[in-house]
């Protein structure tokens, strides 16, 4: 069985009269890669800083490769990078020394890596920090943490400021190290980023878990969408079930089709309903990811579209 | 091992401070020494210093209490008295807080933290680079005090003192930075409490009595190493203090999130109200708590000190071939006034260039673009910034003048005048500050310079004996030590004349160049 790396359970976090994290579960094993979402301010960035050591849980448990992250932080540090998602860095330095610094604080860069990352970030490692945009300064933090040989990759919301063509490289090098065996948790926004990237994911609210589970079984849940014109001059949009594509398509091919658009299943609807669902916080905050159903449902356009179709 | 890979960042990111604190401060009691050696040669030299300061204890309300007054040593100490009671201690403040609570509100510290540097690592770091800056001055001061003849023993004793008053300060800086989130909050505290320890230090010495005790700048000086019966155990308390400041900043600093502090920050309102609306409503709300801590310091130290006045008139009742210890044609007490004033002038400066420092960081944190975006044009910005800069430092002066007025007008006249002929000078090098950030932004800490620079003139220059040329480049010694001096009306016309060219000068700057630099 993999090493289970980060193991949280019931975590709480209170600031004076703010209950930042509020119960919270969440667990990595080895060779993972998790995404890790959820609206602003609930809990995600106070998560990682928790379990980086960075800041004290009020409650519940916390095992980070097994141990306390807040008295053993500086040992387990050495086993992982960490690229914040706003990057503060020496404005007077540039961004080669930044990264050689950083690696002078802990786990060391390897120079070959170093080279290859400058080169696919496409950065200039001699200007200085305060004269790079800001997404400049956070591919300096990218290629810190990226040119480590570390078992995590702790990434809180890593690509902002990124253009798409960096971002499409950062998921590059991501998806190496993933292969290599290194556990990923990845904080962000960026849908498309969480589905490109990761296996599991873990979506939070006001400090709560409340939808976990495998990327694959949620994308079982989630729909297709179909847009197709019929050569008698009918245009038909539909959204349905994966058990439903043949008996969806089949009719549909039979009458002719001269325009197909078919979006693979997406997992957006279901992150939307998550991430806005209110009142559904208490009944699906301890499911890990095992009866998302209610909130796929949701969608209703298939029972019209689909009486369009006949 | 972290906290060697903790200093080795530390330097590699901030060298620059402790070597100018070094060079500006050794430098500084290099010539002194210096001067005063070849000022007194004879021991009947060294015995008409002793006899004029002890007629003159309301000058120790200044530098303390001239012990050893009559060997080298002991007048280099209270030549350098002032020096060694403001300077090293902020040498002592600002080493510590520059890089670790300013660092981490900054952001600098959460990427560090998540490596392998531990939670007091920067602390510590910055912690021993101050000590070890403290003891690379007070190397210096010894090793040039025995070039000069002074006996090696007192000489080491005097360093070890001045270390371990810096000690205490940067010990300080450790405590505070857990208390509070901000690394201006910091020196703000700190300097609050230079201000109290400074005044009871006054009120010990020139009375004589106990208050000496409650000040750290006292326990330096009552080391006496330059009389037959120095003392070791002030030591103790100095280097005792430091180590408990220490300490409990380093106890609470690894029982606390990063980002947080003991005196959490409240919750601020959710709209802004009509005040904070306008510009010049905006410029006054970002200058106003520390312009505000500097007004009352000013005023409440400059009554003190104009309470001393009345010791001055005693004795020069009794003694009144007590001579020109400022060199003035006024009298004793007006020249005494005089000084005062230069130094509300001086700390009115201080409270200018900690505004125009403000004013640059609203650019410096990117704060500056999204406001010009929005305001109607940068003259809107300009003016109701340049001019609270302005504002702050002359109504900082003011209250010392005010605070003096309260105390000293009994006994001497004229105190406003001397006021304002000094609020030109004053204003002239708030506007230096204004105009490094209007035309050379990235120079903008230097506005501290000028500041410096007058200070050394005001305090140090006729001891050691600055050609008057160079003394001539400070607006203060322009005006003089009124009401003992008389007023040029020229050299104030002059004085306000280049203020206003300055200002200009600096929002032409302003308007022109690039936002952000």
């Amino acid at each position: 069985m993999a090493e289970r790396i980060i193991d949280i359970a019931g975590l709480t976090k209170v600031f004076g009269s703010t209950r930042a994290l509020d119960g919270l579960d969440l667990t990595l094993d080895a060779g993972e890669v998790l995404g890790f979402l959820g609206p602003n301010g609930s809990g995600k960035s106070t998560t990682i800083r928790i379990v980086l050591g960075l800041m004290r849980k009020s409650g519940g448990e916390v095992r980070l490769f097994g141990r306390d992250p807040w008295s053993d932080a500086t040992a387990l540090h050495r086993r992982l990078a960490y690229v914040p998602g706003e990057t503060a860095l020496w404005p007077s330095l540039t961004g080669g020394q930044c990264i050689d610094m950083l690696g002078s604080a802990g786990t060391s860069v390897d120079p070959a890596l170093r080279a290859e990352l400058l080169e696919r970030f496409d950065l200039d490692p001699t200007k200085r920090i305060r004269d790079y945009s800001k997404g400049n300064r956070q591919k300096v933090a990218l290629i810190a943490a990226l040119a480590t040989h570390t078992d995590l990759l702790v990434l809180d919301e890593p690509t902002s400021g990124l253009d798409p063509i960096m971002e499409e490289v950062f998921r590059e090098i991501v998806k190496e190290r993933a292969e290599e065996g290194t556990a990923v948790l990845l904080s962000s926004h960026i849908l498309s980023e969480v589905e490109a990237l990761c296996e599991t994911v873990t979506i939070i609210r006001r400090g709560r878990v409340v939808e976990s589970g495998s990327v694959a079984d949620l994308r079982r849940l989630a729909r297709t969408s179909i847009h197709a014109v019929t050569l008698d001059g009918d245009d038909v949009e539909l959204s349905i079930d994966p058990d439903e594509i043949d008996a969806t398509l089949r009719p549909l091919l039979d009458r002719g089709v001269s325009a197909l658009t078919v979006r693979p299943p997406s997992l957006d609807e279901l992150f939307l309903s998550a991430y806005q669902d209110d009142d559904a916080g208490d009944d699906t905050d301890d499911g890990p990811g095992d009866d998302p159903g209610d909130d796929t449902g949701a969608a209703g356009t298939v029972d019209t579209s689909e009486s369009a179709v006949r | 091992m972290s906290v060697a890979a903790a200093t080795r960042i530390e330097l590699r990111t901030g060298w620059k401070a402790p070597v100018v604190w070094l060079v500006a401060l050794g430098a500084t009691f290099v010539l002194t020494v210096a001067a005063i050696d070849s000022l007194y040669s004879t021991a009947a030299d060294y015995q008409s210093y002793a006899d004029t300061v002890a007629a003159a204890p309301a000058m120790d309300a200044i530098n303390g209490t001239p012990y050893g007054a009559d060997t080298l040593g002991g007048i280099v100490s209270n030549e350098f008295g002032f020096f060694t009671a403001i300077a090293v201690p902020l040498m002592g403040l600002m080493l510590v807080s520059g890089r670790t609570r300013k660092a981490e509100e900054a952001g600098l510290m959460e990427l560090l933290l998540s490596r392998s540097i531990g939670r007091r690592d920067p602390w510590i770091a910055a912690a021993l680079i101050a000590v070890v800056t403290e003891l690379l001055l007070g190397a210096l001061i010894m090793t040039s005090e025995i070039a000069y003849g002074v006996p090696p023993g007192g000489a080491a004793l005097y360093a070890t003192s001045v270390v371990g008053l810096g000690a205490v300060f940067s010990g300080l800086a450790v405590f505070v930075g857990q208390l509070v989130r901000r690394g201006a909050g910091v020196t703000g505290v700190g300097v609050l409490v230079l201000g109290v320890v400074f005044v009871a230090r006054a009120i010990g010495a020139v009375h004589d009595n106990g208050w000496r005790w409650a000040s750290p700048l006292a326990w330096q000086q009552e080391t006496r190493p330059f009389t037959d019966a120095p003392r070791l155990w002030p030591l103790l308390l100095l280097f005792g203090t430091a180590a408990a400041f220490t300490s409990a900043g380093l106890y609470l600093v690894a029982r606390r999130d990063l980002g947080a502090a003991v005196v959490a920050s409240r919750h601020g309102r959710p709209t802004a109200g009509v005040l904070l609306r306008s510009r010049a409503g905006l410029a006054a709300h970002l200058h106003g708590y520390i312009a505000t801590a500097w007004i009352l310091g000013t005023l409440a130290t400059a009554a003190v000190f104009g309470v001393f006045t009345g010791d001055i008139a005693d004795i020069v009742d009794q003694m009144p071939q007590m001579g020109d210890v400022f060199g003035t044609s006024g009298s004793v007490e007006a020249g005494y006034v005089g000084m005062m004033i230069q130094l509300v002038g001086l700390m009115a400066v201080g409270a200018g260039a900690a505004s125009v420092t403000r004013l640059r960081s609203e650019e410096t944190a990117d704060r500056l673009e999204p406001t010009l975006v929005a305001v109607t044009g940068r003259a809107g910005w300009i003016g109701p910034q340049f001019l609270t800069a302005l504002a702050v430092a002359a109504a900082t002066h003011l209250a010392g003048g005010l605070g003096l007025w309260i105390t000293a007008r009994s006994n001497v006249g004229g105190i406003w005048t001397g006021v304002f002929a000094q609020l030109p000078a004053v204003l002239l090098l708030v506007a230096i500050g204004l105009l490094l950030v209007g035309a050379v932004p990235r120079l903008t800490p230097l506005l501290w310079a000028p500041l410096a620079y007058v200070a050394l003139v005001a305090m140090l220059g006729t001891t050691i004996r600055m050609p008057e040329w160079s003394m001539k480049l400070s607006p203060m010694y322009l005006i003089g030590l009124v009401p003992a001096d008389d007023v040029a009306m020229g050299v104030v016309a002059g004085l306000v004349a280049g203020t206003v060219a300055l200002v200009v000068a600096a929002a032409a700057g302003m308007r022109h160049r690039d936002v952000p630099i």
